[in-house]
C-alpha cells in the first residue's frame, strides 16, 4: 500500500498546536533544534508568533528537511465582524503583506467544502477594531508563504484561520485558543485528507533508485556534468518509452583508464538510449 | 483525448475563481464574462502579473483547475511574428495576444514552456487592440499587400468564443478593415458560435486536425477528430473557405500508414472545393520553451526524440522533417492542388 503523503502542519502558537498534537498523536523531537512534532506522515512546527520568526523557522526547516510536502498553517485571526463570524473556519485564497502590499495566492484547485477569505497579515496586533481590514488578519501567513513558495508549489499550500477575535482584544490571553481549534479539528484533519489523496502530487520519471543508479555511474565512468545531464534525459526519454532501465546500469559499471576510453563508452550508451 | 484526472470529482471546475486586476474591472467586457460565471468566486489583485506570473506554479497540477484571470494589456498589443509561425508568404505577418493560455493541453505545445502558469488571462480592453491594429495596418511596411494577424498564436480564441467572444469581435473588425487578413487557428468544434457570421474574404478560418491515435495521446482535452471535422463541414456549408493545418505531424510508429488513412477520411469528409489551403509541419519549438515544457509532469514521449537545435528551434533533423512533409504532401495532393499546399518544417 502507497505510503500517505507527507504534510507539515505549521502553527505560531503552543495553544493552536496542542490539539492537533492530540488528534495525531505526535510525538515532541526533542533532539531537534526546531520545535516540531512528529508520527507517521504528519510534522507539525511550531513556529513562533511574527513574521521573522515565520520566515526564519519555515526556511530553515524546510532547507534542513526538503521534502515534497503539503503546508498547512492553521492558526487563529482576527475578523471583521460584517465579513466573518468568531469560531468559523475560513481557507485563505489571498494573502496581502500590509507592510510591502505584496499578494500571494495559494492556488485553490481542490473541492474543500470550507468558507473562504482573503486575509491580511500585519507587523503589529491590530486591536482597536477592524477599520482598514475587511476580512481576516495574522501575523505569520505572508512570510509563510514566501517562505514555503521556494521548496513547494502553490497548489500544496494551504492556510486555514478561525476567527478568535474582532480585532478588539489586546492579548490573546482572554481566548480559549485550543478550544477555537479543537472545535474545527474534523474539518481541518478532512481538509489534508483531501489533498493527501488527490492527484496534486508530481512523481518524477525516474525513482529514487534509478537516479541513485544513474550518479553512481556517471561518478564511476567519470562523466563530465554536461555528460551526466545528457545521460539524464535520455535514461527519461528511454524509461517513457520503453518503461525499463535494467539494461542500462552494467554497461554503466566502466571505469575508464582515458578520456576516449570515456566518450567512446559515453557514445555507446547514447546509442543505446536513443534506440 | 481527456485528463481523467479532472474527471475527478476532486477538482474544482474550470474557472472556479476568477482573478480581476483592479483596473479592469469596469470594462463592458469583463462585466460581461462576469455575468456568464455567476457562481465563481471574485479576486481582485493589483497586477495580473502578480498571479499568472508568480514563482512556485505547477502548470499541470492548474491543468486540473483552470482559473480566469481578467487584466488590461498596456502595450504590445501586436507582435511581428517569429520564425517558428507560418507565414504563407506574408510579408506584414503579425501576431497578437488577446488571451494568454488555451483551454486544451496538447502535449507538444510551446504554451507549456512558455507560460508560467496554466490559468488564462482575458485582456478585456479590446478597443485597445484595435486601435493598435489600425495604427499598424498605416503604416505597415509593405503597403501592397495586407496585414497578416493572427489572433489565436497564444490562445485557441473559437473554443473560448461561450464565455469571452474575443473572436466575434475581430471578425467585426476586419469587416470594416479590408487590408486586414485575419487567420483564426483553432481545434475548436465551435463553429456555432460564430455560425450567423457570413464569410468574409479576409478571414481563415483554420483547423488544426489530426488523425485520432495522434489525437487522442498528445491533444488532451481538445474535441475529438470528428467533432472538429463536422465543425469544419458546417463552416464550408456557410460559404467558408477554410485552411486545414496538419501541424505537427508527428512520426509515430507506421505513421506513413496511419496519415494516409487519416487524409483518405479527409478526403472523404470535407468536400474538396470548401477548402482553401492546408498547411503541413513537423514538431518545432524554440529551445528555451522545449527544455521548460520538458521538465513538466506528467512525462510525454514528444520531448524525446532525436531532435536537433536549428539556430535555437528544436526540431527533428532536417532531412527527416522534409521527407515527412514530402510523403504527406503527395497524400494531399490526391485532395488539393500542389499549390495550395504549403509546407513548414
Amino acid at each position: 500500500m502507497e505510503s500517505k503523503k507527507p504534510v507539515l502542519i505549521i502553527t505560531a502558537l503552543k495553544s493552536e498546536a496542542k490539539p492537533l498534537i492530540e488528534h495525531y498523536d505526535l510525538k515532541s523531537d526533542t533532539e531537534s533544534q526546531f520545535r516540531v512534532y512528529q508520527k507517521d506522515s504528519i510534522t507539525l512546527l511550531i513556529c513562533g508568533l511574527g513574521k521573522q520568526k515565520a520566515s526564519e523557522s519555515v526556511s530553515e526547516f524546510l532547507q534542513e528537511f526538503p521534502t515534497d510536502y503539503l503546508l498547512v498553517n492553521v492558526g487563529i485571526a482576527g475578523g471583521n465582524p460584517e465579513t466573518t463570524k468568531i469560531g468559523e473556519l475560513y481557507l485563505i485564497q489571498k494573502i496581502t503583506d500590509e507592510h510591502t502590499k505584496r499578494e500571494w495566492f495559494p492556488d485553490v484547485l481542490l473541492k474543500h467544502g470550507l468558507k473562504t477569505s482573503e486575509l491580511t497579515t500585519v507587523d503589529t496586533a491590530v486591536t482597536n477594531g477592524s477599520a482598514g481590514f475587511k476580512n481576516l488578519v495574522d501575523m505569520e501567513a505572508s512570510a509563510l508563504f514566501e517562505a514555503g513558495i521556494k521548496c513547494i508549489p502553490a497548489h500544496r499550500m494551504v492556510f486555514l484561520k478561525i476567527v478568535s477575535d474582532a480585532m478588539d482584544e489586546a492579548a490573546f490571553s482572554g481566548i480559549d485558543v485550543s478550544a477555537l481549534i479543537e472545535d474545527k479539528i474534523s474539518e481541518i484533519d478532512s481538509i489534508i485528507q483531501i489533498y493527501q489523496n488527490a492527484d496534486v502530487w508530481n512523481s518524477p520519471i525516474l525513482n529514487d533508485g534509478e537516479r541513485e543508479n544513474l550518479s553512481a555511474g556517471t561518478r564511476t565512468m567519470k562523466l563530465t556534468a554536461t555528460q551526466g545531464e545528457e545521460l539524464k534525459i535520455l535514461a527519461e526519454g528511454k524509461k517513457i518509452k520503453s518503461g525499463d532501465l535494467t539494461d542500462l546500469w552494467p554497461k554503466m559499471e566502466f571505469q575508464s583508464q582515458s578520456k576516449k576510453e570515456r566518450n567512446d563508452r559515453f557514445e555507446q550508451i547514447k546509442q543505446f538510449l536513443s534506440s | 483525448m481527456t485528463d481523467l484526472s479532472r474527471l475527478s470529482n476532486s477538482f474544482l471546475p474550470d474557472f472556479s475563481h476568477i482573478y480581476v486586476e483592479e483596473g479592469a474591472k469596469d470594462f463592458p467586457m469583463a462585466k460581461d464574462i462576469l455575468k456568464r460565471l455567476p457562481n465563481a468566486e471574485v479576486i481582485p489583485v493589483q497586477d495580473y502579473k502578480s498571479v499568472f506570473n508568480r514563482s512556485g506554479q505547477d502548470f499541470q497540477a492548474q491543468k486540473k483547475s483552470m482559473k480566469l484571470i481578467l487584466a488590461l494589456k498596456k502595450d504590445g498589443f501586436l507582435y511581428k511574428a517569429t520564425d517558428v509561425v507560418q507565414d504563407a508568404g506574408f510579408q506584414n505577418f503579425y501576431y497578437t495576444t488577446p488571451m494568454l493560455n488555451c483551454l486544451y493541453n496538447c502535449r507538444y505545445c510551446f504554451l507549456q514552456g512558455m507560460y508560467p502558469s496554466a490559468n488564462l488571462v482575458v485582456f478585456v480592453n479590446d478597443s485597445d487592440f484595435f486601435d493598435a491594429a489600425r495604427r499598424e495596418l498605416d503604416s505597415r511596411a509593405v503597403k501592397d499587400e495586407p496585414l497578416l494577424l493572427s489572433i489565436s498564436y497564444s490562445t485557441d480564441l473559437l473554443a473560448f468564443e461561450n464565455i469571452v467572444p474575443w473572436t466575434r469581435k475581430w471578425i467585426d473588425f476586419c469587416k470594416t478593415n479590408p487590408d486586414l487578413m485575419l487567420e483564426i487557428r483553432t481545434k475548436s468544434a465551435l463553429f456555432s458560435a460564430i455560425d450567423d457570421v457570413r464569410p468574409v474574404d479576409n478571414i481563415i478560418l483554420a483547423w488544426t486536425l489530426s488523425p485520432n491515435i495522434i489525437a487522442n495521446a498528445y491533444e488532451w482535452d481538445a474535441p475529438p477528430l470528428a467533432r472538429r471535422l463536422k465543425a469544419v463541414k458546417e463552416a464550408i456549408a456557410k460559404g467558408w473557405k477554410v485552411r486545414l493545418c496538419l501541424d505537427p505531424v508527428i512520426p509515430i510508429p507506421d505513421w506513413e500508414h496511419v496519415y494516409a488513412e487519416f487524409i483518405q477520411m479527409i478526403s472523404k469528409e470535407i468536400p474538396a472545393e470548401g477548402i482553401r489551403d492546408i498547411t503541413v509541419g513537423t514538431f518545432r519549438m524554440g529551445r528555451d520553451f522545449f527544455k521548460r515544457a520538458r521538465k513538466r509532469l506528467p512525462p510525454s514521449d514528444v520531448y524525446y526524440q532525436d531532435y536537433e537545435d536549428r539556430d535555437g528551434v528544436i526540431s527533428l533533423p532536417k532531412n527527416e522533417s522534409a521527407a515527412i512533409a514530402e510523403k504527406i504532401k503527395g497524400q494531399l495532393t490526391d485532395i488539393i492542388d500542389e499549390n495550395k499546399i504549403s509546407i513548414w518544417n
